[in-house]
């Protein structure tokens, strides 16, 4: 109807009207504020998403330096991380409303559950692959354990321990709909108040926010890491790398030639 | 090494939102079929075999496997499909002819047809349902069982407010949030309706209806009203308080079997309305708990019913 006012094209067939009822959803300005709007539940999701994915880097960092580092335990910690990953999220979540009853707190432990192992077993991976010789030439020029780990482990983990954040916040965003199904919001509400009236655009569209969240964290996450990525690392030349001072000219000629 | 990390994790992203799509685009297609008016053609239906389906809850399954057993006992060749999904699954299998016949409720299966519908009241649901579903299907006679959406609340709720009925709930109404499923938000079956008919205006939260999560949220007191089914063991299990409904609120859900107009004969016709006369909402309670909570077999629970009633 209000497709119609707009120009939009509308998609003639008695049976099929998910495009028409799409369109409709997106092109009625209701749907766009207010605490029921599409930004609401678009900073819920978020919300939720940071929330779950700050909380398990929390617990998995740490956690996954100590055993990194130490190669202690690693066994029994990155089974358990990936047998983790076989709990289904959706059971989990009922099991934590009926233990801690409705409210943002169940929803953060099965989100936080699902997030944990994609980040411990980065992090591990990522600490252990440091080359033994440079983890051992660190350590005779003098650094103690913990300076091994700040100074040499961590930034050339890095890029391994972010993508660890990366895939698990990607898999959140994905994931947290389920808060909806426990009466919170986010775009869940999208997918199971569409579901429940058969508006089928409705929930397409829910989808597609998503899936568009989805790709945005993970473009984020790409970019972040692009960044903090040791020039040291990437290989590949790049102006902010310093150049070698020669002690035969002075600073600066360097860049000048 | 980083770049070939970078291009996985796009790819991760990508695939994502592609299984997000095909998801809804999958639920979007069972309502192509399910939810449009096209209806019922089955040009090469196998007439003399009835495929039965159901639901996936005890109570559809039940409903089915009576279906089956008393139609078999009239010497017809039936097939079994029974718990097959949700409304929006079993309805397509029937409008695509993959079974011929459903036990179904009439106020529900009017709302998914005509989810604007207002009729609450057992005949009037009826008759309508009889208009709105589709060429090719049909609807026999409804039996006096139903299985109807009510409200209900804790004994020690019902007891501190003083509560019987939905009328009691005007006036301490913004004190109590009720739980239900998503759809009562926008609908005149639900908070509209108790706004009309009652004048009551609640806080909502939108759950799974007659579920454990609306179970644990009323005892846990996230909610104070929870939305239950009539015939559900759990309500005196737990000792819930159902609320009357003097003002038709809820639609009428009467059972009522949802037929193929090309699978149906006189026999089956007679055969079926026969069993629907004789079923009452106990009997659905009765043979509902031995199934949930007494764990015997449906077959079992299904046969014993219609032998006492002289059925088969």
């Amino acid at each position: 109807m209000i497709g119609e006012a707009v120009g939009w094209p509308v998609v003639a067939s008695s049976n099929y009207d998910i495009a028409n009822k799409f369109r409709d959803y997106v092109t009625d300005p209701a749907n766009w504020h207010g605490p029921d709007g599409v930004p609401t539940r678009i900073f819920e999701h978020l919300e939720y998403t940071v929330l779950a994915v700050a909380i398990a880097s929390a617990i998995a960092l740490p956690l996954g330096l100590l055993i990194g580092h130490t190669g202690r335990a690693a066994f029994v910690a990155i089974n358990i991380g990936n047998a983790a990953r076989a709990i289904p999220t959706m059971g989990l979540l009922v099991l934590a409303v009926t233990w801690r009853g409705l409210g943002l707190t169940p929803v953060l432990i099965a989100l936080v559950a699902l997030a944990i192992p994609p980040i411990l077993t980065a992090t591990y991976a990522g600490i252990q692959a440091v080359e033994p010789a440079t983890v051992n030439a660190a350590r005779g020029m003098g650094l103690n354990e913990r300076q091994v780990l700040q100074l040499v482990e961590i930034p050339i983990a890095l890029p391994l321990v972010l993508s660890g954040i990366r895939s698990a916040t990607v898999q959140v965003v994905a994931t947290a709909t389920i808060a909806a199904y426990v009466a919170l919001g986010g775009l869940g509400r999208l997918l199971i108040d569409g579901l429940s009236v058969r508006d089928y655009g409705k929930m397409t569209f829910g989808a597609l926010l998503v899936a568009l969240v989805a790709i945005g964290a993970d473009v984020f996450f790409a970019l972040i890491i692009r960044y903090c990525t040791s020039p040291g690392l990437t290989g590949r030349p790049t102006n902010r790398m310093s150049p070698i001072p020669d002690p035969a000219q002075p600073v600066g000629a360097a860049s000048a030639a | 090494m980083f770049r070939q990390r970078r291009s996985r994790g796009g790819t991760y992203a990508v695939q994502v939102g592609a299984i997000g799509l095909a998801i809804t685009l999958m639920s979007a297609g069972c309502g192509l079929f399910g939810g449009g008016s096209s209806g019922r053609d089955c040009k090469d239906s196998d007439t003399n075999t009835i495929a039965v389906g159901s639901g996936n809850f005890t109570e559809s399954i039940l409903l089915g496997e009576m279906y089956a057993q008393v139609l078999e006992s009239k010497g017809l060749d039936v097939t079994r499909k029974l718990n097959i999904g949700n409304r929006e699954t079993y309805i397509g299998a029937i409008e695509d002819c993959s079974i011929d016949l459903l036990p179904e409720y009439t106020g529900n299966l009017l709302l998914f047809y005509d989810p604007n519908s207002t009729a609450t009241e057992s005949d009037p649901v009826y008759n309508d349902l009889k208009a709105a579903i589709p060429d090719g299907l049909e609807v026999l006679d409804q039996s006096p069982a139903a299985d109807n959406d009510v409200l209900v609340v804790t004994q020690e709720t019902a007891d501190k407010y003083n509560l019987h009925s939905l009328a009691d709930l005007a006036g301490i109404s913004d004190t109590l949030t009720v739980g239900a499923a998503p759809e009562f938000k926008d609908r005149t079956t639900g908070l509209v309706g108790l706004k009309d008919l009652y004048g009551v205006d609640l806080p909502f939260k939108p759950l799974d209806a007659g579920g454990p999560l609306t179970l644990k949220a009323l005892q846990n007191g996230d909610i104070q009203i929870g939305e239950f089914f009539s015939t559900q063991p759990v309500i005196e299990d737990q000792n819930l308080v159902v609320l009357d409904d003097p003002k038709h609120l809820s639609p009428a859900n009467n059972v009522v079997p949802y037929i193929g107009k090309d699978a149906d004969t006189d026999e089956i016709t007679s055969t079926l309305n026969d069993l629907s006369a004789a079923l009452t909402s106990q009997d659905l309670i009765d043979m509902v708990t031995k199934v949930d909570v007494d764990k015997q077999s449906v077959d079992d629970v299904a046969k014993a019913y219609l032998t006492s009633k002289g059925m088969i």
